[in-house]
């Protein structure tokens, strides 16, 4: 007698009863407004500060990124459950994600950069 | 001895074969499948907005800002900067939060409710395509001014005066001055005869629109202008030409005669909304990368919506009571998220940043 190995016994382990199930709901609501409110101070920022040279757009740009990685972990974190998960499966999902992705944002941004400058040396646009 | 024997599973070493609390990170392969798929996913489309970063970075000519292009709204018109992809931002969080909470009616094994939310995370999906659509239809559209080659080779877009937001004056009509092979002399067309701004762009970029007065039509005929003053008009220098340089501004009546000028006599000096080729916006880079960004997302996200289809028809059916749990709910939950995920940080960089 074969047994199955969509093994029914951890799905079978989350379930609850009502009680447990208001719980969590609250907990979703609060990280809805959370989310909601951030968009909305992110959207406000994004319309009332405009594009430039000023320290004010500089702080707003750098508000804006940590905003949205809030926001991501917020979702990764309640949204899809991951505090539910054991450590392990924690390490292997977010921390290489993680420091690839860095890495890979600075390098990447950084060759930019300088290819932007080689370009604007051929167009003559740099005296 | 089998080794799925229910008698020697008590026995049976911890390892990866089935039973309570022997499965790698205690959750089932089905849920570790979707994480490692999400985990490629968030890989690709990391790099698509990394790449967002490197050729906006190297980029020669000015590179839009989202606020200024992204303006309408639908019914409501122009003038509302950014509203329109905050709902549509504001509407994909809340059909995540509809599907959580699926998910969580799920764990309760309560049918109705997981019926209930998974039918609103899916019209809100739903929705969200029919937006994405809608933005794509206006941002390839383009704006009533485009974008023009001035005299020295310089590329210009038209941004708002120092009085006000820059309006393009209506136009009323057109009256035949010479006649064509549709249009008779001394006729006068009004909306009902034709789409007066789809005519004014086309003869644009043919060339035909002499000093803002007179213009030729398709069919041949000229006709002259009855249009509403322009105000507000000023011209911002785009790529730098022989005379101006990126970010110059040029004010008053000389930005509406230089823009006029543009359009009177060499064909191709005005480009009108973005295509694959060429963009009023900024580099071809531009609208390259946001079709492309824009469209991956919104593909994944069809291919959720059906996906949450099938699962709704399951959960209709009642597969999942028969199974014991609605873990199909929650891996299906699990991909939406993502899909959510990678909206916000498009939002950011596209957006915003």
């Amino acid at each position: 007698m074969h047994q199955r190995d969509d093994t029914y016994e951890y799905s079978l382990d989350h379930i609850h009863d009502e009680e447990h199930g208001k719980i969590v709901r609250k907990k979703i609501y609060q990280i809805t407004i959370a989310l909601t409110l951030l968009t909305l101070a992110e959207v406000m920022m994004g319309v009332f500060v405009k594009h430039g040279d000023t320290m004010s757009w500089h702080i707003v740009k750098w508000m804006f990124i940590s905003m949205t990685v809030v926001k991501a972990s917020l979702i990764v974190w309640y949204f899809m459950h991951m505090r539910d998960e054991t450590l392990d499966f924690k390490d292997i999902i977010l921390w290489f994600y993680i420091v690839f992705i860095i890495d890979l944002t600075i390098v990447l941004l950084h060759e930019g950069f300088v290819y932007g400058t080689v370009l604007h040396g051929f167009y003559g646009i740099w005296e | 001895m089998a080794l799925y024997d229910e008698q020697t599973l008590e026995q049976a070493p911890d390892g990866w074969i089935g039973g309570r609390g022997n499965s790698p990170f205690h959750i089932t392969y089905g849920k570790i499948m979707m994480w490692f798929f999400l985990f490629s996913d968030a890989l690709t489309f990391g790099g698509f907005l990394v790449s967002l970063g490197f050729f906006r970075y190297s980029a020669t000519e000015a590179w839009p800002i989202a606020e200024q292009s992204f303006t309408e709204f639908p019914v409501l018109g122009n003038g509302y900067p950014l509203m329109y992809v905050a709902f549509m931002t504001f509407l994909l969080i809340i059909s995540s939060v509809t599907m959580v909470l699926a998910v969580e009616a799920g764990h309760s094994k309560n049918k109705r409710d997981v019926t209930k939310w998974l039918l609103l995370t899916i019209i809100g999906g739903m929705i969200f395509v029919g937006s994405q659509a809608w933005e794509w239809k206006h941002f390839i559209h383009g704006s009533e001014w485009g974008k023009v080659e001035l005299a020295d080779g310089s590329l210009a877009t038209v941004i708002n005066g120092p009085n006000g937001d820059a309006k393009f004056g209506e136009i009323e009509s057109y009256t035949v001055t010479t006649a064509g092979s549709k249009y008779k002399a001394g006729q006068v067309l009004t909306a009902k005869d034709l789409d007066l701004n789809e005519a004014w762009e086309h003869a644009a970029v043919a060339g035909k629109i002499m000093n803002g007065k007179q213009i030729t039509l398709a069919d041949g005929s000229v006709a002259s202008i009855q249009k509403e003053k322009d105000e507000n008009v000023r011209l911002a220098i785009r790529k730098t030409g022989g005379k101006y340089q990126q970010g110059d501004i040029i004010d008053g009546q000389d930005a509406l005669n230089q823009y006029y000028a543009s359009i009177s006599g060499t064909p191709n000096k005005i480009i009108y909304g973005a295509n694959l080729i060429e963009n009023e916006y900024g580099p071809k880079l531009y609208s390259n990368l946001f079709f492309f960004i824009t469209g991956f997302h919104g593909f994944h996200v069809t291919i959720g919506i059906i996906v949450n289809i099938i699962v709704f028809i399951n959960v209709l059916a009642g597969t999942y009571e028969r199974r014991g749990h609605y873990e199909m709910v929650e891996k299906s939950g699990l991909y939406w998220h993502f899909v959510d995920l990678v909206w916000v940080f498009v939002f950011t960089f596209f957006y915003l940043l």
